[in-house]
């Protein structure tokens, strides 16, 4: 039935409602329980709206019957009261006498009453005719005393015909009641069973859906239960699904969490096993590594022994110095140069290896070092030329700044960088004084030819014009002959001379002047030694200007030396005389061109000296001696392999 | 040194009776007051003397005559000209057989060895005394 279920039900639904409204804001953990309520709730909502369309519907027909009710009484008991007025009427109509009018009347009214009764149904029309027809017949009757056969026949059947509609409307009555009552009973019973039907599915799928959870969730169960069966029996690599987007699959996901983390965590039999196999091979490779690393550091060792090797097997002096300009590392030429030995050296600042260059200059580049920016500076220190040049090596790395001073022997780059800038200018000068000499000495040749040409056809002897013209034209030779030795283009050597080889080859010249002159000589007389760095040939007409100037200008009784003295990197050729020594202008101008002091000189002498010793390298300086006479002095500097001398 | 005192002027002028082959000799220089006094000097001696002051004129005397000796002065032409090495091929490629002297006023290295390399027997520097001169070519002279 579907009553049973009625009043307690909606309360029930809307507290159910309000649970789930509560809960779903908790988001998917609690999805599975949500569902399952959402399920139930629907299912309620269902039984509720079917209850209450029952309910409605049952409402409606009893409100239905009730209104047929109403409707049937008063028409059925209009019906009766009809049938008796009419009959009451009938009988009062068939009489017609006085006594009977107040009956007739009474029963008219009641007849109308009753019709009045009947408004709402359709038979009231019939049966208002029928009433109308019998009260014609009863007039007509009542009209006529007496009254004919044919007006009481009349009345008779006009009665029977209301009586007959009367009866016919109270049977009709009773019959609808009858058939109205009979379908709302089936209709109802109908309903109920519709009801039972939705109820029992309704239990149905309740008892269905338990089942159904409850094998699902033993399935799950199941399933989570073998995981952790096998992580109870060490099988930590045991995972769930974790696709699901629910509960169960966060639950999956840390579970799975939790056995990685067990895994990477706990010693297992197996891991053990493989701990062990690790431990073996990282064992292997360890000794591996060792035997690499002993190889590496030999290399490393070899390396670095190369290294020094092939630093100290550079000529030229290479330094490495610290962010304060301290030796940390220095190769042998260097060491060779400084004249230490080299762990001597290490920590000192460099310019304390030796106060000259070409340490100095290293310490100059480096208290002005720019950045990383590599420099280069150009000293001199005694003959020899450095180049001196610093690099940054490493830009603070670890904590250090290292610098890479390097001193190249620049010396002969130097010399033939001047060789050349002279030689050039010296060949244009070249050019010049031969073009000279041509035109001079043609003309020359001229004068003396024609005179030798003269003197041989007159077969005279020399006339004192003769004489007068052969010394002139002499001098001129003599000029032009210094004049081209000034100028040439000269290839100067540098090699060890023997000084009384040198004097050897000049003597000749030399000697019978100052034989001449009455002044006595003191050379070197050894066979070989002395020795100084120059070019032989140059040297030696170097030293006869200078000792033919220098018996030129001593008296006669004098003395004209040519002697070396020896310096700590150089060696001096000194001529000195006893004669009047230089005037004061003459010991800042006597080797500058045509600068001279005797008569007939030509000036160009000590300037030829000055040209030929400077092109080996060396220089001139002219003084005078405390104790009288002229003195100057040829410095020739050593070569470096020559120095130790 | 007087040429009468020079041996070898005494052997030129020795030569000059004996009517043998006279010995020919080119001289090629472009300064006249050169070559007037050496041919006089060298005519003296029994020398016959060519003079030419230009190279083609040179070259035409060694065409038209054989020479003994060749005396070439290196610059025929101011004091840049080369043209005496010239010669010295021309002379060494026509004459194989004549001696040849070059005579320059400046003598470097370069040029001696020049000259050289183109036959020259000797190389000698302006100004030279002529008894020198007649000493050297003396030498140099076939007997």
């Amino acid at each position: 039935m579907a009553l049973p279920i009625d009043v307690a039900q909606p309360t029930n639904a809307g507290g159910t409602s309000t649970v789930l409204s509560a809960w779903r804001p908790q988001g998917p953990r609690f999805k599975v329980l949500g569902r399952l309520l959402t399920v139930l709730a629907a299912l309620a909502l269902l039984a509720l709206g079917s209850t209450a369309y029952e309910r409605m519907t049952a409402s409606r027909r009893l409100e239905e019957l009730r209104l047929w009710g109403d409707t049937w009484q008063p028409a059925r008991t209009a019906a009766a009261s009809l049938e008796s007025a009419a009959a009451a009427y009938a009988t009062a109509a068939a009489g017609c006498g006085a006594q009977e009018r107040p009956a007739l009347e009474r029963a008219s009214a009641e007849v109308d009453r009753a019709l009045g009764g009947l408004v709402a149904l359709p038979e009231q029309v019939g049966l208002t005719t029928r009433w109308h027809a019998l009260r014609e017949a009863g007039r007509a009757r009542c009209a006529v005393s007496p009254p004919p056969e044919a007006a009481l026949a009349a009345l008779g059947r006009a009665h029977q015909e209301l009586d007959a509609a009367s009866r016919a409307l109270a049977r009709s009555l009773d019959a609808r009641l009858a058939a109205d009552l009979a379908t709302w009973r089936a209709q109802a019973e109908r309903e109920t069973v519709a009801s039972d039907a939705l109820m029992g599915t309704l239990a149905l799928s309740l008892v269905l859906i338990g089942l159904l959870m409850v094998r699902w969730s033993r399935a799950l169960m199941a399933t989570f239960l073998a995981a952790t069966e096998r992580v109870a029996h060490g099988d930590l690599s045991s995972r769930l699904d974790e696709r699901r987007d629910d509960e169960i699959g966060m639950l999956a996901v840390h579970f799975n969490r939790m056995t990685a983390m067990l895994e990477g965590t706990t010693v297992t039999k197996g891991s053990l096993e493989a701990s062990q196999q690790a431990l073996a091979r990282v064992n292997e490779s360890l000794a591996g590594r060792l035997e690499e690393s002993k190889r590496l550091q030999q290399a490393v060792l070899t390396a670095a022994a190369e290294w020094r090797l092939s630093l100290d097997a550079l000529p030229m002096p290479v330094v490495v110095l610290d962010g304060e300009g301290r030796v940390r590392r220095l190769n042998r030429a260097a060491a060779l140069l400084a004249g230490r030995e080299t762990d001597a050296c290490v920590g000192l600042p460099v310019e304390e290896l030796e106060p000259a260059q070409p340490w100095r200059a290293m310490r100059d580049l480096w208290e002005h070092r720019q950045g990383s920016q590599s420099q280069m500076i150009t000293v001199r220190e005694g003959s020899t030329t450095y180049a001196v040049t610093l690099h940054l090596i490493s830009d603070h790395e670890g904590g250090r700044e290292l610098w890479l001073a390097r001193a190249k022997d620049a010396t002969r780059d130097v010399e033939l960088h001047e060789r050349l800038q002279r030689e050039g200018r010296v060949a244009d000068l070249g050019r010049f004084v031969a073009g000279i000499a041509h035109e001079v000495r043609n003309p020359l040749f001229g004068i003396l030819a024609n005179l030798d040409a003269w003197e041989d056809e007159a077969g005279a002897a020399t006339s004192e014009f003769g004489l007068r013209i052969r010394r002139e034209t002499q001098r001129l030779q003599e000029f032009m002959n210094d004049l081209l030795d000034y100028g040439r283009p000269v290839q100067v050597r540098r090699e060890r001379v023997s000084l009384p080889a040198v004097w050897r080859t000049i003597e000749p010249q030399v000697r019978p002047a100052a034989e001449r002159a009455g002044i006595r000589l003191e050379v070197p007389d050894g066979d070989l030694g002395p020795y100084v760095v120059g070019d032989e040939r140059r040297l030696g007409q170097a030293l006869a200007n200078l000792m033919m100037n220098a018996v030129q200008h001593t008296p006669a009784g004098g003395t004209v030396a040519l002697r070396v003295e020896e310096g700590a990197e150089y060696d001096d050729c000194v001529v000195s005389d006893t004669g009047v020594g230089f005037e004061a202008p003459a010991l800042v101008s006597a080797f500058e061109p045509f600068y001279t002091r005797r008569q007939g000189g030509t000036g160009l002498g000590l300037a030829i000296v000055k040209r030929f010793v400077e092109d080996m390298g060396g220089s001139v300086a002219a003084s005078n001696r405390p104790a009288g006479g002229a003195e100057v002095r040829l410095r020739f500097f050593r070569k470096r392999e020559e120095r130790a001398r | 040194m007087t040429a009468t005192h020079d041996p070898a002027t005494e052997r030129l002028d020795a030569s000059d009776g004996t009517k043998a082959v006279r010995r020919r000799i080119l001289l090629v220089d472009d300064e006249e007051a050169i070559t007037f006094a050496t041919r006089r000097y060298f005519e003296r001696r029994s020398l016959q003397v060519d003079v030419a002051s230009a190279l083609d004129q040179a070259k035409a005397f060694v065409a038209g005559h054989a020479y003994d000796l060749v005396v070439v002065d290196l610059r025929l032409t101011g004091a840049q000209g080369a043209e005496g090495l010239d010669l010295l091929s021309h002379v060494q490629s026509h004459q194989p057989e004549a001696r040849c002297v070059l005579l320059s006023a400046y003598v470097s290295s370069e040029v001696e060895r020049a000259a050289r390399d183109r036959g020259a027997a000797l190389v000698l520097r302006k100004p030279i005394a002529l008894p020198d001169l007649g000493e050297a070519l003396t030498g140099l002279l076939p007997r």
